[in-house]
């Protein structure tokens, strides 16, 4: 593991021609759950002007492909929409290509299920926000019945609750039922002082109570990188470089998918734990960096201004 | 382990007199999910013309203490008002031993919130049912803390979601805050055969995000039994006779606490577990009989 800064420029000249394209994750990558990292659109532009493709791969469903694409042309990034990928997109080509036709039972949010419906899939109604506090109403809400149903998918959602938790346990009983998830994070770190309970833990639950191991569509699993592949017909895994803040995830992702790997530490990971690795030594990047803009300095300082 | 039914006058006689208080679990024993257990409203009744103390101890905290009186006696149980022990009062007792004023956090049932009403506490308000669909929105929400909160209940809650969860973890970062957890299976059974996700996979969620670990309340937790010992002024352990129809929960919270034990077979345990024993040696009880009725015909005996 190399800190990128400290490279010649004869090293940085290697490292650079050893990729054609750039998967990049999106939070702690090229901004903060809150708010931006200063310089990363220019860390961007660099790997561009260097003639590699880029695409961004992000875990997060709670935005359409169309939400964020706006969001990130807003920011700075010169991105299309489609040179985004998330897990959503990963399910959609996943359950076409098996020919569902049933209906899909979605924990998440509108964004998920827009993008569900907008690719021709039926979704079963959710639970209530609330119902009286009777075993009978919950019983009657919760361990019910829907032949329709052939999919429960399990990605974020901020208004879960018991009944719909249970409702998706309910589902899953039925070995037939297909069992998708999408991010799988225990815990969200937002600013600097408060970690969010991530949908990494009802997801667990599910799995518990069903005793069911779901077909996972979110990094680290190696069936959303079946898609990018398949999706951007990736040949030579060898000549993808991966960035990512998240060792778990992003980094155990791309090892598995044989990439090469660029940990940033504008994100989850900080320069402590690459210093004293905790993690599998299979995961270990390649280089790492403090963040895209440093990549900007360093192709600006050696090959010029982007 | 003796069947109760096969022991001779003398013999129950001997059984009768050795001990003072009954503490009674309630499912199993007095009913099951649909129906009363024939005849254990009338050993309720022989028990107590006997001179014994009985004791409900039970882990429903959906119901306030008169509430759930009333459910008993409606159902011919002769059962007095201050021998019913539930979470709700533990969790009361708690509070006032640590001289708690401050507002305390709920994630539980409306019961157990006016009963802490009742007894003098400030609940804390609670979070939306429903938050805009952004993670800012749930920071928003629930991530605020003017330090009025004094202590986080984790009990059943129906509606329990995730911004109240993300709540409680919130108010834990405090170390100050106290921790309770009352009733919290991992599951549950709904109906005859349902088993359901038990708010317990709610509250490992809190304790394992806040990295606090709870003082637990509820049967069979070493709080239950210092709050039974303490209010019935049980001085001799031997002398109290613990009813329960599991053995991993009332025979082992009896175990543990040096209770007399009798298994009854009307519940969760069948005779097949005596023959087969899969739990540990010491779990095993004193006596067993197939239901209540059993005890009150015996005690007809006599």
């Amino acid at each position: 593991m190399r800190d990128l800064s400290s490279l010649s420029k004869v090293e940085l000249e290697e490292f650079f021609s050893s990729f054609d394209r750039v998967l990049s994750d999106v939070d702690g990558v090229l901004w903060l759950f809150l708010e931006s990292i200063p310089g990363t659109p220019d860390g961007i532009k660099a790997f561009k002007k260097l003639g590699k493709k880029v695409v961004f791969v992000s875990n997060n469903c709670t935005k359409t492909i169309e939400v964020y694409h706006g969001q990130l042309k807003k920011a700075g990034f010169d991105i299309e929409p489609d040179e985004i990928i998330t897990p959503a997109l990963a399910m959609i080509s996943y359950l076409k290509k098996i020919n569902f036709t049933k209906e899909i039972y979605v924990i998440g949010m509108s964004a998920i299920r827009k993008e569900l419906q907008q690719a021709g899939f039926k979704l079963a109604e959710t639970g209530p926000d609330q119902i009286k506090e009777t075993l009978q109403d919950f019983a009657a809400n919760t361990i019910i019945t829907n032949e329709s149903v052939g999919c429960v998918v399990a990605d974020a959602d901020i208004n879960l609750n018991y009944i719909k938790l249970q409702r998706a346990a309910t589902f899953l009983k039925d070995p037939a039922v297909i069992f998708i998830t999408g991010a799988t994070d225990r815990k969200l770190p937002i600013g600097l002082n408060h970690i969010l309970v991530g949908p990494g833990y009802f997801h667990r639950i599910l799995e518990d109570i069903s005793g069911r191991k779901p077909y996972a569509l979110a990094k680290p699993s190696s069936h959303l990188n079946e898609y990018i592949v398949e999706r951007l017909k990736i040949e030579d895994k060898a000549r993808v470089l991966f960035i990512g803040d998240s060792i778990s995830e992003d980094m155990a992702f791309a090892t598995t998918a044989g990439y090469k790997k660029l940990l940033v530490l504008s994100g989850l990971a900080k320069k402590e734990a690459v210093l004293d690795w905790k993690f599998p030594e299979e995961f270990k990047p390649d280089f790492y960096v403090d963040s895209l803009k440093t990549v900007h300095d360093l192709v600006e300082k050696h090959f010029g201004a982007c | 382990m003796k069947d109760l039914n096969a022991l001779n006058t003398h013999e129950l006689r001997a059984f009768f007199d050795s001990f003072d208080h009954v503490l009674c679990d309630v499912h199993g024993v007095l009913w099951n999910v649909l129906e009363t257990i024939p005849g254990a409203a009338a050993a309720v009744a022989s028990l107590q013309n006997l001179g014994k103390t009985f004791i409900v101890v039970s882990n429903n905290t959906t119901a306030t203490l008169d509430d759930y009186h009333h459910d008993f006696t409606s159902k011919g149980f002769p059962i007095k008002r201050e021998n019913i022990v539930t979470p709700i009062q533990t969790t009361i007792s708690y509070l006032k031993k640590q001289n708690f004023s401050k507002e305390v956090f709920v994630l539980g049932t409306h019961p157990l919130k006016k009963s802490l009403r009742d007894a003098g506490f400030r609940i804390a308000e609670r979070g939306p049912l429903e938050i805009k669909e952004t993670f800012h929105a749930l920071a928003a929400a629930s991530t605020e803390d003017d330090g009025s909160v004094g202590a986080v209940v984790a009990d059943i809650d129906l509606n329990v979601n995730y911004v109240n969860l993300q709540k409680a973890v919130t108010f834990l970062k405090r170390p100050e805050v106290i921790f309770i957890r009352g009733t919290g299976d991992a599951r549950f059974g709904v109906g005859l055969d349902r088993v359901v996700m038990g708010p317990g996979v709610f509250h490992a969620i809190v304790e394992e995000c806040s990295g606090r670990e709870p003082v637990s309340v509820a049967k069979p937790a070493p709080f239950a039994n210092e709050f039974i010992v303490e209010k019935y002024k049980i001085g001799d352990a031997s002398r109290v006779l613990f009813i329960g129809d599991s053995i991993p929960s009332d025979m082992g919270f009896a175990t543990k606490f040096g209770y007399k034990k009798l298994l009854v077979l009307s519940g969760l345990t069948k005779e097949g577990a005596l023959e087969d024993w899969k739990f540990p040696e010491e779990y095993r009880p004193d006596y067993f009989v197939d239901s209540l009725k059993s005890v009150h015909d015996l005690i007809g005996r006599i």
